[in-house]
């Protein structure tokens, strides 16, 4: 008797019939009933989380946003558009069980309409990087993975402690460098203090120039950036050439040379990718800042 | 134009206007007959597309016998930039209404600016042609906020808004489209009933006073409707152009002045024209969409020149007086 008991209590777990309720970043409760199976995420950075909990099982994601090419497999899976005005067409017809979406990008209300629609969304913030630690073990515990969630979670926290000690050490008591953290040229949009890219330049023991405005990506002009003197500057690209790379790097020498008088900036393109994407890769991105502000301590 | 010809238009519109709305139910961004998508998402395009492609056009035509000018559209009295602003405040502030996403703080915004065009004309625009400046620049202060908003708001908030702003089918809901195009018929009808005092104004304000129409109370009223029509168009789908300039050319060139005739065929032809754009957006670059109100530009152009230069006449002055 005891033995059909613990049958019946464990049966349907080995079954894949794992269940779950969670309230997620719209304050929405998602059912989960058995695994999914068919995930469709909203955001390259949601495909990256996704990613990292499913493993090997990556051919349960079957639909990404454009721009999603890391895992480099995903790259392959069908796009459902850009995650700033995605199909609803080409999500309903992937026939999804659970679709990832961000409160960060993802329009809301065709998010809401998924959900008026059917399909099962879970809604997931990452505006800061403890929102981003707390999105990768909600994420994997709809995907059926609680316990590798939470390892995850903890691992980044630890992570960016870990570097944070380590630019400590390399600044050795010395003035934290001012930085600016540019992502966008023309107009110039740079990371405000709402922003988890200020967050990481404080990890990295820099000071942003913009660390106190109330913004997440305001756009100053350049005389106020000049104002503001930073020593850094950091130029967060998307596009790789060099070609790119050396025509911003030359607009900020030319803006250096009219104002006399002034310390040299130290300008340098950043690949975007690790650094603009609330996944765990930030972790990358953090150890790229962390090398190019403190190259001459390494 | 006799009796017979009439119903043959009306008949040929209304095939049309089916037969492209088969088509809008049949492709989209993705291959086959889908019921979820069909019913879910292609019938409450279809039918906003339809009531935003009507409304635009009628508007379009009685603004422009209004004013007895070839140049004014939907948008010329502003009250489509504060719907704009209302909906890029709205999407800043996460007012996105469920039951028409953007549509109430649009509305809103479009609606407060209609008072305040006419409030303004209570007091100091009087005649027609100051209600037509006063209305530029009421559009012009409109597009001032919306961008001076948008410069200090973050990116995330108002993307949507953005989108929006160009033309946007996407976010139709059955609730939102069965209330727009109830909207629009009723708006639509109210205006039909006035056709008369159309023809009259078309014909020149003295002419319309000699006939004993009382000529300030007359545009007062027509102005009032289709700027209600406008509101409830731009805060169902956001700006989409060349529709209400256009269509309205293109139906008077064909049937005449005559507002019996005009307005139902305007009003039928601006739902294909739209119908027919946003089956493009949406299948053209799957999973792409391309914004409906570029769409529109971007076809509604050079359809506009090969008719002229087909044609070979001058548009607008000879077709609306």
């Amino acid at each position: 008797m005891k033995v059909v008991l613990v049958l019946l209590l464990v049966l349907p777990f080995s079954l894949g019939g794992f269940a779950a309720e969670l309230i997620d970043a719209t304050g929405v409760r998602v059912q989960i009933d058995g695994t999914p199976s068919r995930i469709v995420t909203l955001a390259p950075s949601l495909a990256e989380i996704a990613a990292d909990v499913l493993q090997s099982d990556l051919n349960k994601i079957v639909g990404v946003s454009d721009r999603t090419d890391f895992p480099p497999a995903l790259s392959k899976v069908p796009s459902i558009g850009s995650f700033a005005s995605f199909s609803l067409e080409m999500v309903l017809s992937l026939k999804p069980d659970l679709v990832i979406a961000t409160t960060d990008g993802n329009p809301r209300d065709r998010v809401e309409r998924l959900r008026e629609l059917g399909i099962r969304v879970l809604v997931v913030k990452n505006s800061t990087l403890i929102d981003l630690s707390d999105s990768i073990a909600l994420i994997a515990e709809a995907l059926g993975k609680k316990a590798l969630g939470l390892q995850l979670q903890a691992r980044f926290r630890s992570e960016l402690t870990r570097i944070s000690e380590e630019s400590k050490k390399l600044r050795n008591g010395g003035t934290p460098p001012r930085v600016l953290l540019q992502i966008g040229t023309d107009p110039i949009v740079v990371a405000g203090k709402n922003s988890f890219l200020n967050e990481m330049i404080q990890i990295v023991g820099a000071e942003n120039v913009y660390g106190s405005l109330e913004s997440t990506y305001p756009k100053p002009s350049i005389e106020d950036v000049l104002r503001r003197d930073p020593k850094w500057v950091l130029v967060i690209g998307m596009e790789r050439d060099e070609k790119y790379a050396r025509k911003v790097v030359k607009e900020w020498e030319d803006r250096a040379l009219k104002r006399s008088g002034q310390s040299p900036r130290n300008v340098v393109v950043l690949p975007g990718d690790s650094l603009l994407r609330p996944s765990p890769r930030l972790l990358e991105g953090l150890r790229l800042l962390k090398s190019t502000l403190y190259a001459g301590a390494l | 134009m006799n009796r017979t010809s009439a119903i043959k238009n009306l008949s040929w519109a209304l095939f049309a206007w089916f037969f492209v709305s088969l088509v809008a139910l049949r492709f989209g961004a993705v291959p086959g007959i889908d019921l979820d998508i069909v019913f879910g998402l292609r019938v409450p395009r279809a039918l906003i597309a339809s009531a935003v492609g009507m409304g635009l056009a009628v508007s379009g035509a009685v603004l422009q016998a209004v004013f007895s000018n070839p140049l004014c559209e939907p948008y010329t009295l502003g009250v489509s930039s504060g719907a704009s602003l209302g909906a890029v405040i709205g999407a800043s502030l996460g007012l996105n209404w469920s039951f028409a996403g953007l549509a109430g703080s649009s509305l809103a915004g479009g609606l407060g600016f209609l008072l305040l065009l006419f409030g303004l004309s209570k007091s100091m625009l009087r005649g027609r042609y100051s209600l037509l400046l006063g209305g530029v620049m009421l559009g012009y202060l409109g597009s001032s906020l919306v961008a001076l908003w948008m410069a200090f708001s973050d990116a995330n908030g108002v993307q949507g808004a953005l989108f929006w702003l160009l033309g946007d089918l996407s976010r139709a809901r059955l609730s939102g489209a069965i209330f727009t195009a109830a909207a629009v018929l009723v708006i639509s009808g109210l205006i039909f009933l006035k056709r008369g005092e159309l023809d009259a104004l078309s014909m020149g304000e003295d002419f319309a006073a000699s006939v004993g129409i009382p000529v300030e109370r007359a545009r007062f009223r027509l102005i009032f409707l289709s700027a209600l029509l406008v509101a409830v168009c731009v805060s169902a789908s956001g700006m989409i152009g060349f529709i209400g300039l256009v269509i309205p050319h293109l139906v008077r060139r064909w049937v005449g002045s005559l507002h019996l005739r005009l307005l139902p065929l305007t009003a039928i032809w601006g739902a294909v024209a739209l119908v027919t754009a946003d089956v493009f957006s949406r299948a053209a670059f799957s999973p792409h969409e391309i914004p409906v109100g570029v769409v529109t530009a971007l076809t509604g152009v050079p359809v506009f020149v090969a008719i002229f230069m087909r044609n070979g006449k001058a548009f607008g002055e000879e077709a609306i007086s």
